[in-house]
């Protein structure tokens, strides 16, 4: 179906997004203010609404769209059952995180959550562990976005899978290095929406091709009783729901791509309403993807090995079957805006950890005082670099999409969790710890991923973050203190 | 803005610990209703629109006690402060939101 139909509704979408990144650069421009505020944290300027549509889009992924709702296509609402427990990831993060970290952040003057962490434990080596840590976990989750974007976009309109990156490749890389964070977080809140209307689009297309809600249920009942169970027959075990209560939900907050529009947002207000207003969008979002994943049983009814063998086959497939060119053109918008949007924020994260956490640092620390320009160019030529680099990785895609993003995605829940925690609320928490922890339990939950090494069955984040919270304990209780560091980070992190 | 006993940074720190402890009372609630919701149904056979009542009470009424908690948290727990560092107002403050509480 290379029909060029399809591809109109992707271009205006996406030269709307780039226009809407130099809107937002222009007026930033015009505002005036530091160069660094500005680029990485917007200025601390974000309203509600924006914030939890740039969070939300952030975390939701190409994975959420395509290969979560596979998966829902296979075991039944059991997935979705599971998939729901992310509708707890804004309460937590905002309540848990919020103040606390734009409290600290406006008192530092941070930028980066890594600028927290170097001040919360003073100790250079921790935050130059933590950037190697989420550039390269960061990497690997954007090129898997571009690979899922890539394929589905290939499997929907027909034309190449290298089209389709350089579409929207090249678009995400140029208005994020132009934008900013800022722009980061309104082309997020437009990609929001998109991924919204994606998901009602391909919902109408499956209802009706399927003969409606009830009908479709009853197809399913026939044809695979199983999936109305929660166990899914055997595919579900308690276990997997275990884990993945702490994978996509209770874990998340620590997210550092999560925790950085903590230091964002304008007011308490705007926390507040970001609170309610996201947890409705990202339940509409995440049940109602998963969902169609399910719905789409009533109407793709062959199995695995006619859809080529792979789950992540399912959507591209209802979206090509259930839909007219044009509206397929609109549908696939969707898990392409969550895509890019998860690409922009990375890469905008990516960079500041490179030029903030790496380059100003051993700037300030060198005595060197680079000029405002020169730090404007290197931080949208880093932006740029790095997105080339992710570019050039996605053109030859590696296997997996799924795996590689939940890799990523529980390594940075391992590195982070302890140290933000503790780092926020447990006073006695000391660099050692915070080292230990980031270092031996990411390693170790790596380790054991690689080894397919479990224990009990259950995956390995119980590993990681096991061996990370021994580690912290441990290596603050154990570890020497310097005294006047531990008074200049109290009157920050726990004054009395 | 806001509570009058919540301006000095220290008390708005403090502020902040209390939040976070209510969000996880809540989470503990979201957990529960997603318990009962599914796993509690998963036996009954009742339907409804052709759907196993454990389905509607698993997918989407952790969503809806999700958002009651959304709501009973930032309507009635947290509490809207000034972020910014108020610096005529130093450590005594503080002390004085400690014997206020």
């Amino acid at each position: 179906m290379s029909n060029l139909v399809a591809l109109v509704p992707l271009v205006i979408f996406l030269a709307l997004a780039l226009a809407v990144s130099l809107v937002v650069r222009h007026r930033a421009h015009a505002a005036g203010g530091g160069f660094v505020k500005e680029y990485f944290i917007g200025n601390r300027a974000l309203g509600g609404f924006v914030l939890a549509m740039t969070t939300i889009a952030t975390y939701g992924s190409v994975s959420s769209f395509v290969g979560g709702p596979g998966q829902a296509w296979l075991v039944g609402w059991g997935w979705v059952y599971m998939a729901v427990v992310q509708v707890t990831a804004l309460v937590l993060l905002y309540g848990i995180l919020g103040k606390k970290m734009a409290l600290v952040s406006r008192k530092l003057d941070a930028v980066t959550v890594i600028d927290v962490i170097r001040a919360r434990y003073s100790s250079n080596a921790l935050a130059n562990v933590s950037a190697v840590v989420v550039v390269l976990f960061f990497a690997a989750t954007m090129v898997a976005q571009f690979v899922g974007g890539a394929k589905l976009f290939e499997a929907v309109t027909g034309y190449s899978y290298l089209v389709g990156l350089v579409l929207f490749g090249v678009a995400v890389v140029l208005f994020t290095t132009i934008g900013g964070f800022r722009g980061v977080a309104v082309t997020d809140a437009i990609c929001g929406v998109a991924m919204l209307i994606g998901i009602f689009v391909l919902a109408a297309g499956i209802l009706a091709a399927g003969g409606g809600y009830e009908n479709i249920m009853d197809t399913i009942r026939t044809n695979r009783p199983e999936m109305l169970e929660p166990f899914g027959g055997g595919s579900m075990p308690a276990s997997l729901y275990f884990t993945q209560w702490l994978l996509v939900g209770i874990f998340t907050f620590v997210l550092p791509q999560s925790a950085v529009r903590c230091m964002g947002f304008k007011n308490t207000k705007a926390l507040h309403g970001a609170m309610i207003m996201g947890t409705v969008i990202i339940g509409l979002m995440m049940i109602g993807v998963t969902s169609l994943g399910v719905l789409s049983a009533g109407v793709l009814t062959g199995d695995l090995a006619s859809y080529g063998g792979s789950v992540d086959n399912i959507i591209p497939q209802a979206i090509a079957q259930t839909l007219p060119p044009w509206l397929a053109g609109v549908a696939i918008i969707g898990p392409i805006a969550a895509s890019i949007s998860t690409v922009s924020s990375l890469l905008i994260a990516s960079s500041s950890a490179i030029i903030k956490d790496v380059y100003l640092h051993h700037c300030e620390s060198s005595g060197k005082k680079p000029t405002e320009r020169t730090i404007a160019r290197s931080s949208q030529a880093v932006t740029l670099c790095v997105g080339a680099i992710v570019f050039v990785l996605a053109i030859v895609p590696p296997d997996v999409i799924w795996k590689i993003n939940m890799f990523a995605f529980g390594g940075l829940e391992t590195a982070f969790f302890w140290v933000l925690v503790c780092g926020l609320f447990w006073k006695r928490a000391g660099k050692w710890g915070a080292l230990l922890s980031m270092t031996g339990g990411t390693a170790s939950y790596c380790l054991c991923m690689a080894l397919g090494f479990k224990v009990m069955g259950l995956h390995q984040i119980v590993i990681g973050i096991t061996v990370a919270g021994a580690l912290m304990m441990a290596g603050s209780l154990f570890g020497r203190r310097d005294a006047a560091d531990e008074q200049r980070m109290c009157e920050v992190f726990f004054p009395e | 803005m806001g509570d009058p006993s919540i301006r000095s940074y220290c008390g708005k720190m403090r502020q902040a610990n209390k939040e976070a402890r209510a969000t996880v009372i809540a989470l503990a609630c979201i957990i529960v209703v997603w318990l009962v919701g599914g796993f509690g149904l998963a036996g009954s056979d009742i339907q409804v629109f052709h759907t196993p009542l454990w389905i509607i009470g698993g997918c989407v009424a952790p969503w809806i006690a999700a958002i009651v908690a959304a709501v009973v948290l930032s309507r009635r727990v947290f509490v809207d402060f000034d972020l910014d560092d108020d610096a005529a107002i130093s450590g005594a403050a503080c002390e004085e939101v400690a014997r206020h509480e």
